[in-house]
C-alpha cells in the first residue's frame, strides 16, 4: 500500500497538569486509519481513550492540558501545527466526532434542527432555508421519523435513540473523511444500540468516511471494525487487523479483555474480569505499565518498558513477550493478592 | 404561557388587597392622633380638630374605617393625602415617572457593567482581570449604596464639578445630568452580584458537554461563548435580575434621599415621618403591583429563555 494513511499519529503524548504531578494521559500513541476503514479503539475506563479522540480534533482543554510531543497528520498535515482558524474549519468539516451521551452533549436550549443547521451554516455558508432543507434531508439519511416536525423538537422531546441520530446527522452534515466515534452507544438501551451502530455501518458505505470507533465493547469490535488498536494506561499496547487479536492476542491484557467479556457461548464459566486496577498515570511503574496485574510477568516486566514488538507485519504488542506470554507460568496468587 | 398570564393578573387583585389590608390595619395601631399630625404646629380648637376627625372618617371604629377604603379601593380611589391637599393617585403618579427613571437606568447601567464583566472574568478565569472584577464585586457587594452615592458626589460633584449633586433635573439632558450619579451608585450596587452570578453561570455552562460538541461543530470560539454557553447562562441571571428590580425599588428611598430625588422614595418616606396614611398605603400598593408584574416577566422569560420550562 502505497496510499498516504487518512490519520496517522506519530508517537503522540498529551499531559495534565494537576496537583498530584503531570499525568500522562496520552504518553507516546501511534495509530493509523486508512480511508474508508473503520478502526476500534478499546481499552479500560481511564486509559486515554477519549483525551485521544480530543487530541484529534484538537478540542483537549489547555491548560491543564498540553500536547507535550508527537504529530497528528491528517492527509499528511500535522493538525498539532495549524493555526486556530484552519483547525476550526477541520473541526465538523473533514474530522467530526459523535459523542457518549446524546442528552447532555446536545445543547437544552437550542432545537435540534438548530442546532445541526447550525454546523452547515458554518461550514457551507447556506441561507437559513437551504441549511433547514439539508437538515430535513440528513434527518432522513440517518431514519428520523417525521424529519420536519422533528427539526423544531428540543432534545428533552426526543427519545435517546434519536437524539443519537439527531447527533450523527450533525456529524456527517459536511461529510467528514474521518467520523470520531466516543462510545456512541454507551448511554443507550441494548436495541437501540444495535440500531444505531447498524446506522453508522450503513452511513459509511454511503459516505465513504473512516471511522474511529471508541468502545468498551469487543462484541462491537468484532463486528464494526476492520482494525483495532487496545489502549491501557496512556499507550497502544496491542494493534492487529480483527481475526489475529480475537483468535490469538499477543498481549496479556487483551487475552484478558477478551476472558472477560461474560459470552454465552463459554457457558460464563471462564468469565474472568481482570484482577487490580491500572496505574495512577501521574506515578507510572517502571517497567511494564501491566505488570502489577499480569499473570504472566517476569522479572524483566518489572524493571525494563517493554518495547513494541511486530508479531506479523501488521501485529505489535508492547510486551517483553508478545505472541508467546502464556508459555510464562501463570501467577495464581496475583488475582487474589490485587483484588 | 397565556394561561400563565392570565391566571397570575387574575391572582395580582386578591394578593394586593391583601397586602394592602395588612399595610391599613398595621398603620392604625401606630400610636398617634392623626388628625393632630394633619394640622402640624398650628393652634387649634378641640372642635375643629373633630371636623378635621371626621372629614377624614378618623372618628369612625377601624373596622368602618377599613370597609369606607375598600370601598374607594374598589374604585381605583387611593384616597387624599392628610397633609398635602391632592389625590394619592396624583401625588404617586407625579413622583413616579423620576423614579421609574431612576430604577431603569440603574437596572441597565448594572446590566451593561456586570454581564460583559462576568464573561470576561469566566473566561479568564483566575487572571489579574479576574481578581480586578472580583475585588470590584467585593467593594460594591460591602459598601452601602449611600455611602457609594456620597463618594460619587464627592468625586464628581464638588471635586470635579462635571456633574449635580442634588435633585431631579428639569426634563431632557437636564435629567440625565442629574439622574447620572445616583443612578450609577445604584447600578454598581447591584452590579456587583450579577458581575459574580454571571462569572459563575458562564463557568458552569462552559464546563458543559454540550460546548464541546459546540467546538467539534467547527463554530467560532465567540458563537460558542454567546450563544451556547450565555443562553444558558441566563437563566440563573433572569432569576437574580427579577429579585435585584424588586431590590431596587426599595434602593430608592436610601438613594432618592441621598439625592435629594423627589420621587416615589422621598414621598414615601415622608408620609411614614408625618404619619400620612393614606399615601403609605396607596405607595404600598403600588409597589406590591410592581413586584407581582416583575415576577411575572421573570417567569415569562424563563419559558422563553429554556425550552424545557412550560406552563
Ligand atoms: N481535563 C482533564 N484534566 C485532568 N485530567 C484529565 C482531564 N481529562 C482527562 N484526564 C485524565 O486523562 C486520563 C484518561 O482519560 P480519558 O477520558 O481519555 O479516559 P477514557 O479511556 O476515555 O475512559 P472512559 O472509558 O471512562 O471514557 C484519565 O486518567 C483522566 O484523569
Ligand atoms: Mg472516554
Amino acid at each position: 500500500m502505497t496510499t498516504t494513511p487518512l490519520l496517522q499519529i506519530e508517537n503522540l503524548q498529551v499531559e495534565f497538569a494537576t496537583r498530584g504531578g503531570a499525568v500522562h494521559a496520552v504518553d507516546g500513541v501511534n495509530l493509523t486509519i486508512e480511508p474508508g476503514q473503520t478502526l476500534g479503539l478499546v481499552g479500560e475506563s481511564g486509559s486515554g481513550k477519549s483525551v485521544t479522540a480530543r487530541a484529534i480534533m484538537r478540542l483537549v482543554p489547555t491548560p491543564p492540558g498540553r500536547y507535550a510531543g508527537g504529530r497528528i497528520l491528517f492527509e499528511g498535515k500535522d493538525l498539532l501545527g495549524l493555526s486556530d482558524g484552519e483547525m476550526q474549519s477541520l473541526r465538523g468539516g473533514q474530522i467530526s466526532m459523535v459523542f457518549q451521551d446524546p442528552m447532555t452533549f446536545l445543547n437544552p436550549v437550542f432545537t435540534a434542527g438548530e442546532q445541526v443547521a447550525e454546523a452547515i451554516r458554518a461550514h457551507q455558508g447556506a441561507s437559513k432555508g437551504e441549511a433547514r432543507a439539508k437538515t430535513i434531508e440528513l434527518f432522513r439519511t440517518v431514519g428520523i421519523p417525521n424529519a420536519e416536525e422533528r427539526f423544531s423538537a428540543y432534545p428533552h422531546e426526543l427519545s435517546g435513540g434519536l437524539r443519537q441520530r439527531v447527533m450523527i446527522s450533525m456529524a456527517l452534515s459536511s461529510r467528514p473523511k474521518l467520523l470520531i466515534a466516543d462510545e456512541p452507544t454507551t448511554a443507550l438501551d441494548v436495541t437501540i444500540q444495535a440500531q444505531i451502530l447498524d446506522l453508522l455501518r450503513h452511513l459509511q458505505d454511503e459516505f465513504g468516511m473512516s471511522i474511529l470507533l471508541i468502545t468498551h465493547d469487543l462484541g462491537v469490535v468484532a463486528e464494526m471494525c476492520d482494525k483495532v488498536a487496545v489502549m491501557y494506561a496512556g499507550q497502544i499496547v496491542e494493534e492487529a487487523s480483527i481475526e489475529p487479536i480475537f483468535d490469538a492476542p499477543a498481549h496479556p491484557y487483551t487475552s484478558g479483555l477478551l476472558e472477560a467479556i461474560p459470552s454465552t457461548s463459554n457457558d460464563g464459566a471462564q468469565f474472568r474480569p481482570i484482577p487490580g486496577a491500572p496505574p495512577d498515570l501521574a506515578r507510572l511503574p517502571q517497567g511494564c505499565r501491566f505488570a502489577p496485574r499480569c499473570r504472566y510477568r517476569q522479572a524483566i516486566c518489572q524493571t525494563t518498558p517493554p518495547p513494541r514488538v511486530a508479531v506479523s507485519p501488521a501485529h505489535s504488542a508492547r510486551c517483553h513477550f508478545a505472541g508467546d506470554f502464556k508459555k510464562n507460568e501463570p501467577e495464581p496468587a496475583i488475582a487474589g493478592r490485587t483484588s | 404561557m397565556a394561561r400563565l398570564i392570565i391566571t397570575r393578573l387574575l391572582t395580582m387583585i386578591p394578593l394586593m388587597f391583601i397586602v394592602a389590608s395588612v399595610v391599613f390595619l398595621m398603620l392604625r395601631f401606630v400610636p398617634g392622633d392623626p388628625a393632630r399630625i394633619i394640622v402640624g404646629n398650628q393652634r387649634i380648637t378641640e372642635e375643629n380638630l373633630q371636623n378635621i376627625r371626621v372629614q377624614y372618617r378618623l372618628d369612625k371604629p377601624v373596622l368602618v374605617q377599613y370597609g369606607y377604603w375598600v370601598k374607594d379601593l374598589a374604585q381605583g380611589d387611593l384616597g387624599r393625602s392628610f397633609r398635602q391637599r391632592a389625590d394619592v393617585n396624583t401625588l404617586i403618579l407625579e413622583r413616579l415617572n423620576v423614579t421609574a427613571q431612576l430604577v431603569i437606568s440603574s437596572f441597565l447601567l448594572s446590566m451593561i457593567i456586570s454581564i460583559p464583566l462576568g464573561i470576561i472574568s469566566a473566561l479568564r478565569r483566575n487572571t489579574w482581570v479576574d481578581f480586578s472584577a472580583t475585588i470590584f464585586s467585593l467593594i460594591g457587594a460591602s459598601s452601602p449604596v449611600y455611602f457609594t452615592g456620597i463618594i460619587l458626589i464627592l468625586l464628581f460633584s464638588y471635586k470635579l464639578n462635571w456633574l449635580p449633586a442634588l435633585g431631579e433635573g428639569d426634563g431632557g439632558w437636564d435629567t440625565v445630568k442629574h439622574l447620572a450619579l445616583p443612578s450609577l451608585a445604584l447600578g454598581f450596587s447591584l452590579a456587583c452580584v450579577t458581575t459574580r452570578l454571571t462569572r459563575s453561570a458562564m463557568i458552569e455552562a462552559l464546563s458543559q458537554d454540550y460546548i464541546e460538541t459546540a467546538r467539534s461543530k467547527g463554530l467560532s470560539a465567540r458563537t460558542v461563548v454567546m450563544k451556547h454557553a450565555f443562553r444558558n447562562a441566563m437563566i440563573p441571571i433572569v432569576t437574580v435580575a427579577g429579585l435585584q428590580f424588586g431590590a431596587l425599588v426599595v434602593g430608592t428611598v436610601l438613594i432618592e434621599y441621598t439625592f435629594g430625588i423627589g420621587g416615589l422614595g422621598s414621598l414615601i418616606v415622608q408620609a411614614v415621618q408625618v404619619r400620612d396614611y393614606p399615601i403609605v398605603q396607596g405607595a404600598t400598593i403600588f409597589i406590591a403591583a410592581i413586584f407581582i408584574l416583575v415576577n411575572l416577566i421573570v417567569d415569562i422569560l424563563y419559558a422563553v429563555i429554556d425550552p424545557r420550562i412550560r406552563y
